[in-house]
């Protein structure tokens, strides 16, 4: 998904008006908010609709310095290698390995709760989630149980169609190792 | 706190200028991601504060550390971190990673920085803030302004940038000959950010 779109997604997610939001002459993506405020990058535009929301979240994410630092490394690590990586074959392995061995220890990235870092990394790997078979999402399972919990929530998956994590059919041919 | 980086990677030192800036205590420690001691590090470096958090994004670092410097100089880390980085690690490679398409990219980039040098002493305006090491940071290592053209503001910029003197110091851990972009491949398990698309400016 382009950065527009996500920032969309996320401002609608925080319940906030996402302003006026466009690429600028470096392609990168701008939010000219209320009074003409213009704010550029992804990460630093994520932190000004934070302030602007009083939506769960949003608290979250700026429950404490410590915790904003964490976020905001996530965002980065959204931008920098989740969205790009993902259309490369062996970066998006890594990621995806990576990832997973992260959600087995936690279930969110940051603390015990959802915050932005959670939702930049969700929508920048949608794409690839969706291109995965149902044997390579057993196979990252702890990923694919987060990714599953944050597209349930109505304010995340904002009517898009849901992604089939079910492994039922499993049963039928591989019942003796299915876990 | 404890610096993690990789032999030779120009991120680690940002973080050193930044701590010898601060006056903090910092513990340069040199690994490699293959060792089975650091399998949990994703990213190098990575800095455990006196806390105990460890953190990989070298931004999160500046804006958690100096926590009253805020915009632009916010904007001007973002910048920093995913525009010209990639930039120069792409323009910096060498063999068969080199790209040609980078350099146009990073003439850009490097002109954006000279025009704004043009009209303000320091990156963020009028006084030096931690943007000016971190983007100082990125340029030292040798060879990073070899296109760029007509960009004496930023020449008389980096000078006045290198010879502070907790740069200096930084740079007595680290010396400028020791670093290359090259060492990004062994900061991570991606193969550096050659995965990064470079983007193409309009103007």
């Amino acid at each position: 998904m382009c950065d527009v779109a996500t920032v969309q997604k996320i401002a609608n997610c925080l319940g906030v008006a996402p302003g006026e939001i466009q690429l600028n002459d470096e392609q990168v993506v701008t939010r000219i908010g209320a009074q003409n405020n213009r704010v550029t990058g992804f990460a630093t535009i994520l932190e000004s609709l934070a302030v602007e929301s009083k939506s769960e979240i949003a608290q979250n994410s700026i429950a404490s310095p410590e915790v904003q630092a964490q976020v905001y490394q996530w965002i980065e690590f959204a931008v920098l290698y989740v969205g790009p990586g993902s259309k490369d074959k062996h970066v998006s392995k890594q990621l995806l390995a990576d990832l997973n061995n992260l959600f087995s220890r936690k279930s969110y990235l940051v603390g015990h709760f959802l915050t932005l870092g959670d939702l930049a990394v969700f929508y920048a790997i949608g794409d690839l989630i969706k291109s995965l078979s149902p044997v390579d999402k057993e196979n990252y399972l702890n990923l694919s149980r987060w990714y599953d919990h944050l597209q349930q929530r109505p304010d995340i998956h904002q009517g898009e169609t849901l992604l089939n994590f079910t492994t039922i059919y499993l049963h039928n041919w591989a019942t003796g190792t299915h876990l | 706190m404890i610096l993690f980086t990789n032999e030779g990677n120009p991120i680690g030192l940002q973080l050193l200028v930044l701590a010898k800036y601060l006056k903090r205590p910092i513990f340069l420690q040199q690994i490699t991601l293959t060792d089975a001691k650091f399998k949990d590090l994703i990213l190098l470096p990575t800095v455990e504060l006196d806390n105990g958090l460890r953190l990989f994004s070298t931004a999160a670092i500046y804006k958690y550390l100096l926590m009253y410097e805020g915009y632009p100089r916010n904007e001007w880390l973002e910048w920093g971190a995913t525009l010209l980085t990639p930039a120069l690690e792409h323009y910096m490679a060498t063999g068969h990673r080199a790209d040609s398409r980078a350099g146009p990219v990073l003439n850009a980039l490097v002109k954006k920085l000279d025009d704004t040098l043009s009209v303000s002493p320091f990156i963020a305006g009028d006084k030096l803030t931690s943007a000016d090491l971190f983007i100082w940071s990125l340029l030292a290592p040798d060879g990073t302004l070899k296109g760029a053209q007509n960009v004496e503001h930023l020449h008389s910029w980096y000078n006045k940038i290198k010879a502070l003197p907790e740069v200096q110091e930084a740079l007595k851990e680290l010396p400028i000959s020791s670093l290359s972009f090259n060492a990004l491949q062994q900061g991570n398990r991606y193969g550096g950010l050659a995965h990064v698309q470079l983007r193409r400016g309009i103007s």
